[in-house]
């Protein structure tokens, strides 16, 4: 063993680890240096602070609450066919495809169509034309044709300039004479009003064939109402989670990671009520009779919470943007645990009348409170789902 | 049953760990004897409350995973420790040398006197003047109570090896500290009414 010096001595007696026979020169030292004194002080000084000190480092509540949830025994997972069709993708898929079906059907029976087509599709519902081949000189009701159009039997007009054959309809809805009949090769009315979409649009009567500048296409453009409800469900999925390494895998339930909402909007402002389940670490201290502490991890976090949104004006110069509308929320609300705020940044894109896609961005934050302290959780997740606006 | 698990040696409770009903009672008594210990070792090494932590959380952590019925565990406390400072090396080497240290001494306990925190802060910077080797042997011996012979256990050097870095480390210490005690007269027991338990 090698020499020890008094200074060594000090720090191992103070450590315990002093042997006993080396205990008899350090108190002879000590008794014969004031400077060996105030040198065992000092040291006995910091060994009460450090000490002290450590007697008050201890793990925070909600760090040993997740530690110990992480030794729970996992619940169980489902099966594979089941965890198939719960899978998100899965669901959000068939809820997409679904609500767009339903949308689209909603909106063409329910939508305000444009006044030209409108007039053009209630004129040939009103005058019945027969394509049965009759000569063209039986040509019956020449008074229905417009004084303009030069009728021509045997000749198709390629391209029309001062009136179309719809111009024909357009006077038969307003006479509501005798029906129509054009031969053969006067179908085009018939297919044009097929495809309706396409064709040039019929001038009004009295207008000017200048003015018949319609665009090619026909969109819908929806008047903006000022006053509409919404109502949504979206699908949301972590995207950050501070804890997710804790965060075990769970039977999916329908519900799961999902957000509904409602929302009276007013022009581009809108209050919002939402409620959600998602998937969310939250750690609960419960203690036994005994006065023995334990874990729970609960995962399934449902919470309400009502808040706002603006959205950006639509653009309707750029027809391709026109059905994109920027979208930022806030919302506060609260859990059975505790009390959450989140902020939401995102798009929606109202592609039908009366449906659109939102997808959206979302930041919460939880705070709830563990034993004597209040823990704070973050979450940002990705949503996509479906507003349906009445 | 609550008081089962209390009573039961390291080495068992270890070995519970393999079980899964016993799994969770068996880590939560594991935990319940040794976190203080691997916390305080993780603040001390890291001085970084963040850090300190994500060190803690990921020692249990890999020790829960760790455990296998095989291992005959004789040191459970070095075993911890060894985790722990695995973690603590390797948070130590991605750490930015840049990095700001937040050391939150302040408000950890509400019944310290102002001169305990300057004390507690100047030990803590002087902890931070050291090299790594000492500062992890005076850690443990100092803030987590453990015996020379543990410590070489989860340094992986010999006793007498410990006993030298905490002998020069603490000397080293207390020259780093020494305008503090020369400002505040700490010199003599005499002079605080201070009393030594020489037991």
């Amino acid at each position: 063993m090698e020499q020890l010096t008094n200074r060594d001595r000090i720090d191992l007696f103070l450590d315990g680890a002093l042997p006993a026979e080396e205990r008899p020169a350090l108190f002879a030292a000590l008794a014969s240096s004031d400077e060996l004194q105030a040198e065992f002080y000092q040291a006995y000084t910091i060994r009460i602070a450090a000490l002290g000190q450590a007697q008050h480092l201890v793990p925070p509540p909600a760090l040993t609450a997740r530690i110990l949830a992480s030794a729970a025994p996992p619940q169980p997972v489902a099966s594979i066919a089941k965890s198939l069709w719960h899978s998100i993708a899965a669901r959000t898929t068939v809820a997409v495809v679904g609500a767009i079906v339903i949308g689209f059907v909603t909106g063409r029976l329910t939508a305000p169509l444009p006044v030209e087509q409108h007039s053009v599709q209630s004129a040939f519902r009103s005058a019945p034309i027969h394509s049965s081949p009759i000569p063209s000189a039986t040509v019956a009701a020449p008074q229905a044709a417009p004084r303009n159009w030069s009728h021509t039997p045997s000749r198709v007009p390629a391209a029309p300039v001062t009136g179309s054959p719809l111009d024909t309809a357009l006077h038969a809805d307003a006479s509501r004479a005798s029906p129509i009949t054009l031969s053969t090769a006067e179908q085009l009315p018939t297919l044009l009003a097929r495809h309706s979409m396409l064709a040039p649009r019929a001038p009004s009567i009295g207008s000017s064939p200048l003015r018949n500048t319609a665009p090619l296409f026909e969109t819908y453009t929806e008047a903006e109402q000022t006053n509409q409800f919404v109502f949504g469900i979206r699908r949301t999925s972590t995207v950050m989670l501070r804890q997710a390494q804790l965060v075990q895998p769970i039977a999916s339930t329908p519900l799961a990671n999902t957000i509904a909402s409602i929302e009276y909007r007013q022009r581009n402002v809108g209050i919002v009520i939402q409620a959600g389940q998602e998937q969310f670490p939250i750690f609960q201290v419960h203690q036994s009779p005994t006065g023995v502490q334990s874990y729970v991890l609960e995962q399934q976090l449902w919470w309400i919470g009502a808040g706002m949104r603006v959205y950006l004006p639509r653009s309707d110069d750029n027809l391709l943007l026109s059905s994109f509308r920027p979208v930022a929320g806030i919302l506060l609300g609260t859990s059975a645990y505790g009390v959450l705020g989140r902020a939401e940044i995102g798009i929606v894109w109202e592609l039908l009348p009366h449906v659109g896609v939102q997808c959206l961005l979302e930041g919460m934050v939880h705070s709830h409170g563990i034993g004597s302290q209040w823990e704070h959780a973050e979450k940002l997740s990705a949503s996509i789902g479906l507003a349906v606006r009445f | 049953m609550d008081r089962d698990y209390a009573l039961l040696g390291d080495g068992e409770l270890y070995s519970l760990l393999t079980q899964r009903q016993h799994r969770e009672r068996a880590f939560a008594e594991i935990y319940r004897r040794y976190s203080h210990r691997v916390f305080v070792y993780c603040r001390k090494i890291l001085q970084n409350t963040n850090d300190a932590e994500d060190a803690f959380q990921d020692t249990f952590l890999k020790f829960l995973d760790s455990a296998s019925a095989s291992r005959q565990m004789t040191n459970l406390p070095g075993y911890l420790l060894t985790i722990a400072r695995n973690c603590c090396m390797d948070i130590l080497n991605k750490r930015s040398p840049h990095v700001e240290l937040v050391e939150e001494l302040h408000g950890a306990s509400n019944d310290h006197t102002v001169e305990q925190d300057e004390l507690n802060h100047l030990i803590t910077m002087a902890l931070e003047l050291l090299p790594l080797h000492w500062r992890e042997a005076i850690v443990l011996q100092l803030y987590a109570d453990m015996s020379y012979q543990d410590i070489a256990h989860v340094l992986e050097v010999p006793v007498t090896t410990v006993r030298n870095w905490i002998c020069r480390g603490k000397q080293r210490l207390r020259e780093i500290l020494q305008p503090y005690f020369d400002e505040h007269d700490v010199e003599s027991p005499d002079s605080s009414n201070g009393t030594v338990d020489q037991s």
